[in-house]
């Protein structure tokens, strides 16, 4: 084939068993190519110069080339490495792994990037980015950039999606029909016998020639069964490649056991699982390509993993381009300081508790994006610490066009219609951006971050506390009285203000005052601050219901709110929240709101709820076998057990409530336990409305002081 | 080397009363592992038995390790001193499971080295939560054996069981 000169975008970067690097790229004419590569990678050692030598002759002879090289540690300035260069990237991870088994002392760096990253970092040329390439047919000569990742509306590339679904759970029944949409048409095949479905599977693949296969339980279920019963069938559209299988697990990150599913990946095409992708439901596939752009990670990989994966993917890339070297293992630990220091600087964000009960009018102020934005005015970086008039750090200079682009969609989303098709797809890309900024300060105290130190956290948070006093300050010097306070965000009123045109110069004052954004998330009609169950003289933080002036209801840390609520109580306090949110005064419809709760509870005692709305939720917080009690979890997992289901800490479990403890199935009307969820669901409804209870007017009695 | 296994729950409890006890004393490093110093109980456990508390919080000095690559280098740049040294929760680190098995017996075994050069200068104290996983109760072996005196707190059983009627 002779040479030709292509535009199109850049899909997905991998390498083959071989270890060569391949492009996936979609030219604008709508051909799909994967074109190897020459893609040599680096990765450093540095250590004392007698270990270093040995190394060096360690490596002679393995088919590396090696040189010595200065490179900075963004912690210990300038260090004298050894550069080890591998002409196939598929290659590089042996390499360090032999090298750092026979000389575990020495430091490495930049050997265990993600291919993307660095594929990204050199090329400049971002996943889902248009580019300019060359090819002979064979291979990939030359590819440019065509626009960066922080294009404010990039022109996507023509994906076709299949979607594949299962009618359900497998790991419960195993399923017998299978549904495949692709390009409006809906195909039905019974998954017996298998190979009619796997000729049907293959000839839909074969002529529709997907993208993505948006699948349910596709990385559990749908490929790990066709990998075992048809080995030689492959999904993937490179068909050197086969299925990547990633096992599952459970991890214990940001307080709490999470639970990450197997996982099926693909090369030439995606694959994503709705029921394996935490943020999909979310961001959508429009978010998803959104995040893939602006991280460097492949699509399959920013869907599935956290966003703090994607925060660490830009880092890393920011340090390529600088030429900053990124450690495999973090060994900066903290300095020594004392108990009072600890205590004086190690705490969170501010809170001011609520003045609890009924209020009127009142506004919520939020700083926008407020740890990312201190992050990067104060330039608060690991290595910037205790630095006066430090050039702007690692960790500022990554979220500095991130901060940008999510507050220009924003404002864009503002200037749009709610009925305008582009919405959506906007919301998406700004959510899936949210989400990187809202990690990305979790992340400098994280204990795998690269370039995290926890006296960096530290730092924010004290800005933090100090730009929420300043706000509140300039509240009070304004006449408003400041209801409560959590963390970036302020609840304020004042006598005769009603109007959000009546708060914005507070908005302005405080903007100016801080340097920081703050946006008017609305106006209350009411506002009701909930109390502590325990006693109704103890305010909580975060723990409120109102309705802005629109009728747009807004509430926080009520059972409604919460993951384990099931959809019927959930849909009886969301019922009694819109009953209260008709009136000016919640308190006028508490009767209402209570005939609503009975209408409920009756029918719950008549049976007549459906059995899906009252299925319950939780994650199991750790293995089975570590139960003390037999808990509902506990009990549904020994269950799952039985039935051949492997149960992991941190995994979402289902049940139902019955007469003899849980069902993992639907129960019949007769075993449920109706009483239980008539329980549920009053407690739902006292949460809400016992502090709109009509007090009674208090009879006083004067008694004679003394007996005449 | 003074090592103590107790349940997670009483690592941070054993470590106020200790360092209660050691800070009325003079100063103590403290290096924890498992980010389980309690700041506050102590605080109180001090103000309970002194008036000068901002004299006694500045005696005790800390030093936290997030990952066990950090643990090591901790432990490596802690100069030799005559101030006892409480280090809390050693083994959490390891736990991790992106760390191979054999790396962390590596890294344990450099951890126990630098121990007994701190060891050299002043008292250690090792407070360690029991081990829950079973792929790694080596480590904790590599610990015990180490320890001049140990106090062991046994496990209750933790899996439920239906009692017996009968």
């Amino acid at each position: 084939m002779a040479r030709v000169e292509r535009t199109g975008w850049l899909m997905d970067v991998y390498t083959r068993p071989g270890g060569e690097l391949v492009c996936w790229l979609l030219s604008e004419d709508g051909q799909r190519w994967l074109l190897p590569m020459d893609f040599p990678v680096t990765f450093y050692a540095a250590g004392s110069s007698a270990v270093l030598r040995q190394a060096w002759r360690f490596l002679q002879g393995r088919g590396v080339h090696l040189s010595r090289q200065v490179r900075r540690d963004l912690f210990h300035g300038e260090r004298i490495v050894l550069a080890v260069t591998v002409d196939l990237p598929g290659r590089l991870a042996e390499v360090h792994r032999r090298l750092a088994q026979t000389f575990p002392l020495l430091d490495y760096y930049d050997a265990d990037l993600p291919l993307a990253v660095r594929f990204v970092a050199r090329t400049q040329v971002p996943l889902l980015g248009r580019c300019f390439f060359e090819t002979d047919g064979q291979r990939l000569l030359g590819l440019q950039p065509l626009e960066s990742a922080w294009e404010m509306q990039p022109l996507l590339p023509p994906l076709r999606v299949m979607e594949i679904e299962c009618e359900a759970n497998p790991a419960l029944h195993p399923p017998q029909e299978i549904t495949i949409r692709c390009d409006r048409r809906c195909f039905r095949f019974t998954v017996q016998p298998l190979r009619a479905f796997l000729a049907n599977l293959q000839a839909l693949l074969g002529n529709y020639d997907p993208d993505i296969i948006v699948t349910r339980y596709g990385d559990t279920w749908l490929f790990p069964f066709l990998g075992e019963h048809a080995p030689s069938f492959n999904p993937n559209r490179d068909e050197q490649m086969k299925v990547e299988y990633r096992r599952e697990r459970s991890l214990f990150a940001y307080g709490q056991v999470l639970y990450r599913g197997a996982q099926a990946l693909l090369f030439g095409r995606w694959h994503i699982d709705r029921c394996n992708a935490a943020l999909f439901s979310e961001i959508g596939l429009m978010g998803a390509l959104e995040m893939a752009r602006v991280t460097g990670m492949g699509v399959q990989e920013a869907i599935r993993k956290s966003p703090g994966a994607g925060i660490t993917a830009m880092q890393m890339q920011t340090a390529l381009r600088d030429g900053v070297l990124i450690p495999v293992v973090k060994q900066q630990a903290e300095s020594t300081r004392t108990l009072a220091n600890l205590i004086r600087h190690d705490r969170g964000g501010m809170v001011y508790q609520p003045l609890v009960g009924v209020h009127h009018h009142v506004a919520e102020l939020d700083f926008a994006s407020m740890y990312p934005a201190i992050m990067v005015r104060y330039n608060i970086s690991p290595e910037t610490l205790n630095k006066n008039d430090a050039p702007a750090g690692l960790i500022p200079r990554t979220l500095q066009p991130l901060l940008v682009k999510r507050l220009a969609l924003k404002q864009y989303l503002h200037t749009l219609d709610r009925r305008d098709s582009r919405v959506s797809d906007l919301k998406a890309r700004q959510t899936a951006l949210k989400w990187l900024l809202v990690v990305c300060f979790g992340y400098l105290g994280y204990k795998n971050a690269r370039f995290g130190r926890v006296e960096s956290h530290e730092a924010v948070t004290a800005i933090s506390r100090e730009l929420l006093l300043q706000a509140k300050e300039n509240a009070e010097e304004m006449g408003f009285s400041v209801l409560h306070m959590y963390v970036d965000s302020l609840f304020v009123k004042r006598e005769g203000v009603r109007g959000e045109a009546d708060f914005l110069p507070l908005v302005e004052t405080i903007q100016t005052e801080t340097g920081i954004g703050v946006t008017l998330e609305g106006v209350y009609r009411w506002l009701v601050f909930l109390p502590a169950r325990r006693d109704q003289r103890i305010p909580v933080a975060n723990r409120y219901f109102g309705v802005f002036e629109d009728g747009t209801l807004k509430y926080r840390g009520v059972a409604l709110r919460r993951h384990d609520t099931c959809p019927y109580v959930a849909r009886t306090q969301l019922d009694i929240l819109g009953c209260l949110a008709q009136a000016d005064d919640p308190r006028e419809r508490w009767k209402e709101a209570w005939a609503l709760v009975n209408q409920r509870l009756r029918s719950l005692q008549r049976r007549q709820a459906a059995v899906e709305g009252l299925q319950m939720a939780v994650k199991l917080s750790r293995d089975p076998q570590a139960f003390r009690r037999p808990s509902a979890a506990a009990q549904a997992a020994c269950q799952l057990q039985a039935e051949g289901v492997a149960v992991r800490a941190g995994m979402r479990l289902f049940f139902w409530y019955t007469r003899q403890g849980v069902s993992i199935t639907p129960p019949n009307a007769d075993d449920l336990d109706w009483e239980r969820y008539a329980r549920l669901v009053f407690r739902a409804a006292t949460e809400i409305l016992d502090i709109l209870k009509p007090s009674r007017p208090v009879r006083q009695f004067h008694l004679p002081l003394c007996r005449r | 080397m003074c090592v103590l296994v107790c349940s997670r729950e009483r690592v941070g409890d054993a470590a106020t009363r200790l360092l209660a006890e050691l800070a009325l004393r003079g100063k103590v490093l403290v290096i924890d592992g498992g980010n389980c110093f309690q700041a506050y109980p102590l605080a109180r456990a001090l103000r309970e038995r002194t008036t000068s508390l901002d004299l006694l919080s500045q005696r005790v000095l800390i030093r936290r390790a997030f990952t066990a690559y950090q643990m090591l280098a901790l432990l490596e740049s802690t100069p030799l001193a005559a101030l006892p040294v409480v280090i809390l929760d050693l083994l959490v680190t390891f736990y991790d499971e992106t760390l191979p098995a054999g790396q962390a017996r590596w890294l344990v075994q450099r951890c126990l080295q630098e121990i007994e050069r701190l060891k050299g200068a002043a008292p250690v104290f090792l407070l360690l939560r029991t081990c829950l996983l079973p792929q790694r109760r080596f480590l904790h072996e590599m610990v015990y054996q180490k320890a001049d005196t140990l106090f062991y707190e046994q496990e209750k059983p933790t899996s439920f069981a239906q009692p017996a009627l009968f």
